[in-house]
């Protein structure tokens, strides 16, 4: 752990500063409301934050002693989850995240609709009017389950991507630090 | 370990932060149908006159179980000259589309707003930076209003239907203003601390005030959501028409209509409600 606490406590890295920065940055969904809408308030930046936290302990125990080539086959891999996560979680809020129009709110839809709101949908009343026709509540709109699968699918995507950033980060500075004492 | 493993730890991790906490905004909805018939045939066997028998009959519909459906329990929060509070969402005895509604069972005003306030009272009891004994006279007095007024309203054989529930409505609006500002308000000025309001998305699902003025009064304002209107009317039954009070908060397209108490009914009328759209007025 000692790799850990001296990364962690250093303040002139540039590596150092990065991985604090990313550790912060699921805060910024507060303010840019580009995080998932659900679990509400500030549970999504806390359990990102805390993901990455466990990302970076857990890499700072158990990579340094790995061989060079392990560590490039992982960081190839922190990159690939990535560079996927980002894209896919861009893909699943474009198509299950709807804005209420009051106070800049947003919330999860579902992907099967209720035979009964199916009946009333037609071209001049879409899914939209039925949402708003709904009190903005998707649980009347979509079948339940479909709403519950989609939240936790947003929130894990999104949860994995700052573990993709953190890790991408971690092992490229165990990596300059192997490097460093190679050379040395 | 694999740095798959090591996502799947993660995830394990997160997964497990995620689910304990959360109540989602569907535990309100789940509830229609289950409980509400279950309410409604508690609450007409008998019509309590003091507040430990509404109190007696409330624990024949498992509160508890009601509390736990909520969207919001109650806050507060203390510290650094600033001080937060909510009272908690009122239990839902009844369901999303209006079935078994507070105009067929004025009693449901009185009931849910008496477990409310015994759970906060149990709440401010068991935080003691609250200081509970300067709440004591305010739940006092709430239970003084529901046994003088509105369990009184309700025994009274005199009151119409309609003047029975606006007079319930009244009186529960007066409650709820009281635990909304009244009393917060007098606790940040008492103790010398600033009242932040809380994050609404935290705590409730985003409707916003909306006012409704009648000309003529007295009349009775119903609504119905939008959807839940076409959806009935899609499969040839009635809309299930919600009685609401002058003030409510709302939140998308609703059909909404006004009776008179000579039996005239306004047109069936369409309404949107917005933060531009906040006040509607219907006339005979």
């Amino acid at each position: 752990m000692k790799h850990f606490f001296r990364f962690v406590a250093d303040f002139k890295s540039v590596g150092s500063l990065a991985a604090k920065a990313a550790l912060a940055a699921p805060f910024v969904d507060l303010i840019v409301n580009l995080g998932p809408p659900w679990p509400y308030g500030a549970t999504v930046p806390i359990l990102s934050s805390l993901a990455e936290v466990f990302v970076l302990i857990y890499s700072f125990q158990f990579y340094p002693s790995l061989p060079r080539a392990a560590l490039r086959r992982r960081l190839r891999l922190f990159f690939l989850l990535l560079g996927g996560t980002f894209v896919l979680y861009l893909v699943l809020y474009s198509f299950l995240v709807f804005d209420v129009p009051i106070e800049h709110g947003r919330d999860v839809k579902g992907f099967i609709v209720q035979p009964a709101v199916v009946k009333i949908l037609g071209p001049t009343y879409t899914l939209e009017n039925a949402l708003e026709g709904a009190e903005w509540d998707p649980f009347q709109i979509w079948v339940e389950w479909t709403i519950h699968v989609a939240r936790i699918g947003l929130m894990l995507v999104w949860v994995l991507w700052f573990v993709g950033i953190v890790g991408c980060m971690a092992v490229f500075v165990i990596l300059q630090r192997t490097a460093r004492s190679g050379t040395s | 370990m694999k740095p798959l493993s090591l996502c799947l730890f993660a995830f394990i991790v997160a997964g497990l932060l995620t689910v304990v906490p959360c109540h989602s905004s569907s535990q309100v909805k789940d509830y229609k149908g289950k409980k509400g018939v279950s309410a409604k045939q508690d609450t007409s066997r008998m019509l309590p006159t003091t507040v430990t028998q509404l109190r007696q009959l409330a624990q024949g519909i498992k509160p508890e179980e009601l509390l736990a459906e909520r969207h919001s329990g109650p806050k507060f929060t203390i510290g650094e000259g600033k001080f937060s509070f909510y009272q908690g969402d009122r239990p839902v005895l009844t369901d999303a589309f209006g079935y078994g509604s507070t105009s067929e069972l004025p009693i449901l005003i009185p009931l849910a707003r008496l477990i409310q306030v015994d759970n906060l009272r149990e709440f401010i009891d068991q935080q003691p930076e609250a200081d509970p004994e300067f709440w004591k006279p305010y739940f006092e007095e709430i239970y003084a209003i529901l046994e003088q007024k509105s369990l009184a309203t309700l025994a009274s054989k005199e009151i119409d239907s309609v003047e029975l529930f606006n007079r319930l409505s009244s009186t529960d609006s007066a409650i709820g203003k009281m635990l909304d500002e009244t009393a917060p308000n007098k606790f940040a000025e008492s103790h010398g601390v600033e009242r932040v309001k809380v994050m609404r998305l935290l705590f409730a699902r985003l409707k916003v005030p909306v006012a409704f003025t009648v000309n003529p009064e007295p009349a009775t304002v119903s609504v119905v959501s939008e959807t839940s209107y076409l959806i009935a009317t899609s499969i040839g039954e009635k809309p299930r028409w919600r009685t609401i009070s002058r003030s409510e908060s709302l939140a998308g397209c609703y059909y909404c209509k006004v009776t008179w108490p000579d039996s005239t009914e306004s047109p069936e009328q369409r309404i949107c409600v917005d933060m531009q759209n906040r006040n509607i007025q219907i006339n005979k």
